[in-house]
């Protein structure tokens, strides 16, 4: 019977919805409902399977269910999850030391029924429902650092899935996706942050459960409201029914502990359940033994049930520990032991060796195994053509993990690392003896014996190397100081290659030793300088390097094709090299054997393993190194992944990023502080996912552009960029150093192709689970699965002993110390200058003119080339009615016509004219004047009546009237005038000229006779018009709209920047119009324009 | 785009949207519409005015796929690792999707090695997440469609 009965929840406990996590043997559940989905619980209960027996603990401080769940180190944590009310993205934590909870960082988005799990100490919440759907995210949280990232989505989203993890991948079965319940089985490995698709479930489910037991996933129920239990193996990526739960239930919780798997509470039967049900996977059947070594024998053959027959049978050095899924065979040899097991069923099986001789096969539900163990090598050997492939943790412990349904080569692995394969051994000689040799003449002789020597390889080093030999007469001669020497081990080839600087000989016990010392082959190089004033302007790397090598020399350089600029003054050739490699930001490796540097950043993989682990069989594979120590030599846990660097130059004159080009390694992104000045900086995205935003402005007050020029500017600038990109690689994570000691001997060449196995460059997978020394001497425990970057290796061989100190960082980074940010600021000559900034306020104008529409107002702006930066320029328009300071103006006359109707004209004028005093003349010409008498006389003779005549000088008369009847007409008087003048004198006199003059003649025309006026003086202005549409037109380009203009305002102040600023704050040009139009037909005024600009003003001063 | 392909029809939204979630749409629609037989027209003229082409090649846009040389690391974690956390031997293969970008799907496929077996593979299993991902987008649309009017 594998489902057992155990002790059900109080019932006030009872839940469905609730979540449950393990820590250190005790199930807890946490939260859940009622049928009400306004009934939640914030019950704390914990399970002890040893008393079999429920407590309740603290509640949860935000009542919840449909959480998701998980423990890391120690701490169970609830996120998400739904209060009723609402869908929550809490995350609370519990520490059952204290019994307490306390808040913690809460998820990036709120989610209800997710799926979670917890892998070494990050936890995964994956998928679940939030705001009308389902989701695909998945969420990582790093319990250290408390930080969330997000991680690749879940294919087919769902909630209310089953999760069981195997083998640190998450398995999330089924669910309820946006069509309904599904079958769909995915794999969420967190390793790759991939998912993969596994054979679905038998048929849709959600509300169910899962775990996972021994390597085996289960999951119930699986179909509905029922009790049946189905199997995954992810070996075979297939299901099997297994026997059915007590109760069916769903939307239940499950935790396995001691082995067994608990599904407790639920819903059932239209009410929430109490039931705690217990899962015990087919244990070991027909177990079968044999371990058979020359101290002892040992057979054992047993068939296990249940847990409770599990038990320990011991004989002579060798004993059994047969659990209800897992066997346990251990034993003490000092020669070879050879084990044979029968399992029947489904296979696994690990193997862990205690000490110097003393191995544990640990075999669950194996089907057959074979393997020697050799206690004199303490090597354990499978074999059958079995392979082991993965890893898997045992009460905390790793442990190698044998599977062996794969019929191909063996290979063992801890924590999915293969530290073992038994492919056939490569034809190497065995590794034997150093020799040294030493050029003579076109060749080497070689030297014999090395009784010690010694050499260190290093990053950016010449490397160094010391040797100890016998004085014989033939080493006597040939031992020399400056000469070529090799080191050659048998097995490896050349190990290194140098040239002695110093020789002494001492006296030891066995006679007189030589004792030499020297450099590696690189010493050739720092022997020769770059001499005064070597500059290097704008060349590529690779011919830099050329040419600064000395002929036999070669060099690989990665970035040959990237430009270089240094100065060299007197620096050995060697020291030059290291200059550009730094500035360019590779590493330098003088190759231990031949004349040849390597200049790259990119790091290769060793297929090396440095490994500290207590349970881990040492010399199991070539490439697996036991570690003999580890001292932790630099820990630097600040982490600092975006830098603001400054340089020189203070408020808003300072130098930033914004004028540089780079754009690799870290883009430049700038942002915007509060009170809107904006800042540049560069930053890690990765160490931001991994550890959250960690900010730091930088000042880096030395570095000064060299001139005013944009160009002096952009490289000052790079140069700040270098250097920020040279500490954030630093800070970007934490970094730690390590100097890790293996004994020998191990082969670190491959003697026939040459190719090194590991060297200064390479990363080496670190795995070290134990005790090692600190900075500051005192041993601490480690727990170290990574990958460090070998900067060093120091190799040391004393008679047949060898020892290897490897320089391992976390940090894959070139050094960049202080002195050599140093050197990038030196590079540029910043050091010798100091640039003086002034900055004020310039303004052009105002000036003031009438605007019409067809009189634009411009003002000129000019800049000066001094000008360094232009950091605002303000427009000002003030609008003025139209002013004048006389009243009339006009001079002239002429005629002034009018068409219009009868009118008047009042006068108030005198007339001036004077007159008089002259004659006026008429002459009358004679004639007759007929005029009618009123009596009608006549008579008729004499001709005239009347006469009066006056008589001139002359002879006749010179005029008067004559009155009398005509002779012609009978009846008329005639009234006849002589030709004469009158004679009137009129004295001189005015007129006086007043009242209204009238006229009634219409229409009429006033003649005005050309005059002058006499000038008033006064101010006298118009009025502003209503309507201006004022224009503006800067460099000729019209700016209105993206002012937001056209204006009627009287008042504009506009910020014009823009249109005369680059990007890198300088004047876009020196001579710049401003122009002012007046769109309003008829408008007439007079503007006020005021440019204002701020403006810095700058100058290179030596310091 | 031969692949694209009609993925949603009237039944699968019915179905969809008859979920417990929904349920209330389709009740709704259905009785503003006045009846079932109504209501699956009205449906049925909803997606035909929806470019279930152009979803599908807007979508599928958004992946790309190769087969596994069993050497390249898949997200920064070395071949050997990948290897061995799948438990891959020699005669598996695999293939890769990614995502705007990024890798989500690493699939080992036991036993097969054929690039071309595994090239179908993946572009049958991008395919099936294309063909999912338009679905839900018509469907949603529909339900919109059906609740604005």
């Amino acid at each position: 019977m594998p489902w057992y009965s155990k002790t059900s929840l109080p019932s006030w406990a009872a839940a469905m919805e609730l979540g449950s996590f393990v820590i250190d043997g005790v199930g807890y559940i946490v939260g859940g409902r009622g049928t009400s989905s306004l009934s939640v619980s914030s019950a704390l209960m914990s399970y002890n399977p040893a008393t079999n027996s429920w407590s309740s603990k603290a509640p949860l401080p935000t009542p919840r269910y449909s959480m998701g769940c998980f423990a890391v180190s120690g701490t169970g944590y609830a996120v998400g999850g739904n209060t009723g009310y609402s869908v929550t993205n809490a995350n609370e934590a519990y520490n059952p030391g204290t019994n307490t909870w306390s808040s913690r960082e809460a998820m990036p988005q709120a989610r209800y029924s997710p799926c979670a799990f917890a892998v070494g100490d990050s936890a995964y919440v994956i998928s679940g429902w939030y705001n009308e759907a389902v989701r695909e995210e998945t969420y990582a949280y790093n319990a250290v650092t408390r930080t969330w990232t997000t991680k690749s989505p879940i294919p087919t989203p769902r909630q209310w899935a089953s999760l069981f993890v195997i083998d640190g991948v998450g398995y999330v079965a089924g669910g309820y996706g946006e069509g309904g319940n599904l079958q769909l089985n995915h794999a969420y490995d967190p390793v790759t942050d991939t998912w993969a698709t596994k054979a679905p479930l038998a048929s849709t489910a959600s509300g169910h459960v899962g775990f996972a037991i021994d390597g085996f996933g289960y999951v119930c129920p699986v179909s509905g409201l029922s009790a049946n239990t189905h199997a995954y193996n992810p070996v075979s990526d297939s299901w099997s029914a297994k026997e059915s739960m007590l109760t069916p239930r769903t939307y239940a919780t499950a935790f396995v502990l001691s082995g067994l798997g608990y599904v407790v509470g639920g819903y059932y039967n239209a009410n929430v359940s109490d039931r705690n049900e217990a899962y015990s996977p087919p244990v070991l059947r027909d177990a079968s033994f044999q371990v058979s070594a020359r101290s002892f024998s040992f057979a054992y053959t047993r068939r296990i049930r249940t847990v409770a027959q599990a038990s320990t049978i011991s004989r002579s050095s060798c004993s059994a520990q047969l659990r209800h899924t897992r066997a346990v065979i251990r034993a003490t040899t000092a020669g070879k032991a050879h084990i044979r097991v029968r399992i029947p069923g489904p296979v696994y099986a690990s193997a862990t060796s205690h000490g110097m001789s003393q191995f544990a096969l640990s075999l669950a539900l194996g089907r057959r195994i074979e393997a020697i163990f050799d206690g004199s090598t303490k090597q354990l050997a499978v074999l059958g053509g079995l392979q082991f492939v993965s890893g898997a943790r045992v009460s905390g412990q790793s442990v190698a993990t044998i599977d062996f349904r794969r019929r191909i080569p063996n290979s063992v692995a801890i924590d999915g690392q293969s530290i073992l394969t038994t492919r056939a051994a490569p034809p190497w000689p065995p590794l034997g003896p150093l020799r040294l040799e030493v050029a003579q003449g076109s060749g080497f002789v070689s030297v014999y014996p090395v009784l010690s020597a010694a050499y260190t390889w290093r990053l950016g080093e010449l490397g160094e190397l010391s040797v100890s030999v016998p004085v014989t007469a033939a080493n006597i001669d040939v031992l020399d100081v400056g000469k070529l020497v090799r080191l050659i081990r048998q097995g490896e080839g050349i190990v290194f290659a140098g040239y002695f600087s110093s020789k002494r000989t001492v006296l030891e016990g066995d006679g007189p030793v030589v004792e030499l010392s020297g450099y590696g082959l690189a010493r050739e190089l720092s022997l020769q300088t770059t001499k005064i004033s070597w500059i290097v302007d704008g060349q590529p790397t690779g011919v830099t390097v050329s040419t600064l090598l000395l002929p036999g020399w070669t060099a690989s350089v990665e970035k040959a094709s990237e430009l270089v600029t240094a100065i060299f003054e007197g620096a050995t050739r060697f020291e030059a090299i290291a200059k550009v490699a730094q500035q360019k930001l590779m590493h330098l490796r003088p190759e231990a054997d031949i004349k040849s540097l390597t200049l790259f950043s990119t790091v290769t993989v060793s297929p090396f393993r440095l490994l500290l682990y207590p349970a881990v069989p040492p010399y199991l594979d070539p490439t697996s190194i036991p570690i003999q120590k580890i001292r932790i030599t630099r820990r630097d846990e600040e982490v600092v992944n975006r830098i603001i660097p400054l340089g020189a130059g203070e408020g808003i004159n300072v130098l930033d990023l914004r004028w540089s080009d780079r754009t690799s390694p870290y883009p430049i992104r700038s942002g915007t502080t509060p009170t809107g000045t904006p800042y540049y900086y560069i930053e890690d995205d990765d160490s931001i996912a991994t550890y959250g935003l960690r900010e730091r402005v930088m000042a880096f007050k030395n570095v000064a552009p060299i001139a005013n020029s944009p160009a002096a500017y952009r490289e000052a600038a790079n140069t700040l960029y270098e250097l920020a990109v040279a500490w954030l690689n630093e800070h970007k994570e934490p970094r730690t150093e390590w100097e890790v000691s293996v004994l020998g001997p191990v082969r670190l060449r491959d003697p026939f192709t040459g190719d090194w196995y590991i060297r200064p460059g390479q990363t080496v997978h670190l795995l070290a689970k134990g005790v090692a020394e600190d900075i500051d001497g005192k041993r601490v425990i480690v727990d170290i699965d990574t990958t460090a970057f070998v900067r060093g290796i120091k190799r040391n061989f004393r008679g047949d002993v060898e020892e290897i100190d490897f320089e391992l960082s976390s940090d894959t980074e070139p050094e960049r110390g202080e002195d050599a940010l140093s050197e990038v600021v030196e590079r540029l000559w910043a050091l010798s200058v100091h640039q003086k900034h002034i900055t004020f306020e310039r303004q052009n104008g105002p000036l003031r003119r009438s605007i019409d529409n067809t009189h634009p107002v411009i003002i000129p702006v000019r800049y000066d080339p001094e000008i360094r930066f232009l950091h605002r320029v303000m427009l000002h328009i003030t609008c003025h009615p139209l002013r004048s300071n006389v009243q009339v103006a006009a001079a002239g006359g002429g005629q002034t016509t009018t068409a219009s109707g009868e009118h008047s004209h009042s006068i108030n004028a005198f007339t001036t004219q004077a007159g008089g005093g002259g004659t006026t003349t008429s002459d009358v010409i004679g004639d007759l004047i007929w005029a009618r008498t009123m009596n009608n006389e006549t008579w008729s003779d004499p001709g005239r009546r009347e006469q009066v005549v006056s008589y001139g000088s002359s002879a006749r008369v010179d005029y008067g009237v004559f009155v009398g009847r005509g002779a012609a007409a009978p009846t008329n008087a005639e009234l006849y005038a002589q030709e004469h003048q009158h004679y009137v004198n009129i004295p001189a006199h005015s007129h006086s000229v007043s009242g209204q003059t009238t006229t009634n003649a219409a229409p009429h025309s006033h003649y005005v006779a050309d005059h002058t006026h006499a000038l008033v003086y006064g101010i006298y202005e118009s009025t502003l018009p209503s309507s201006k549409q004022i224009r503006i037109f800067i460099n000729g380009v019209d700016r209105t709209s993206a002012l937001g203009g056209p204006w009627d305002a009287n008042e504009l102040d506009l910020d014009i920047t823009q249109f005369l600023q680059t990007q890198f704050l300088t004047p876009v040009q020196q001579n710049n119009q401003i122009e002012l139009r007046v769109g309003a037909a008829g408008a007439r005024f007079d503007v006020e324009v005021t440019v204002r600009s701020i403006i810095t003003m700058s100058s290179v001063v030596p310091l | 785009m031969g692949k694209a392909r009609e993925v949603a029809d009237r039944v699968t939204v019915i179905r969809a949207l008859a979920t417990p979630d929904r349920r209330a749409v389709l009740d709704l629609a259905r009785d503003l519409l006045g009846g079932t037989q109504a209501l699956m027209q009205r449906i049925q003229e909803i997606i035909d005015t929806i470019d279930q082409e152009a979803l599908y090649i807007q979508e599928e846009s958004r992946y790309t796929f190769g087969v596994w040389d069993h050497e390249s690391p898949i997200n920064g974690v070395p071949a050997d690792v990948v290897r061995a956390r799948h438990q891959m031997s020699e005669q598996d293969g695999a293939y890769w999707i990614a995502l705007d970008g990024r890798v989500f799907i690493f699939q080992p496929v036991r036993g097969v090695r054929d690039e071309q077996q595994l090239t179908e593979q993946a572009q049958a299993h991008i395919h099936e997440m294309v063909s999912e991902a338009v679905r839900l987008q018509v469907i949603d649309q529909v339900e919109r469609k059906l609740l604005v009017e």
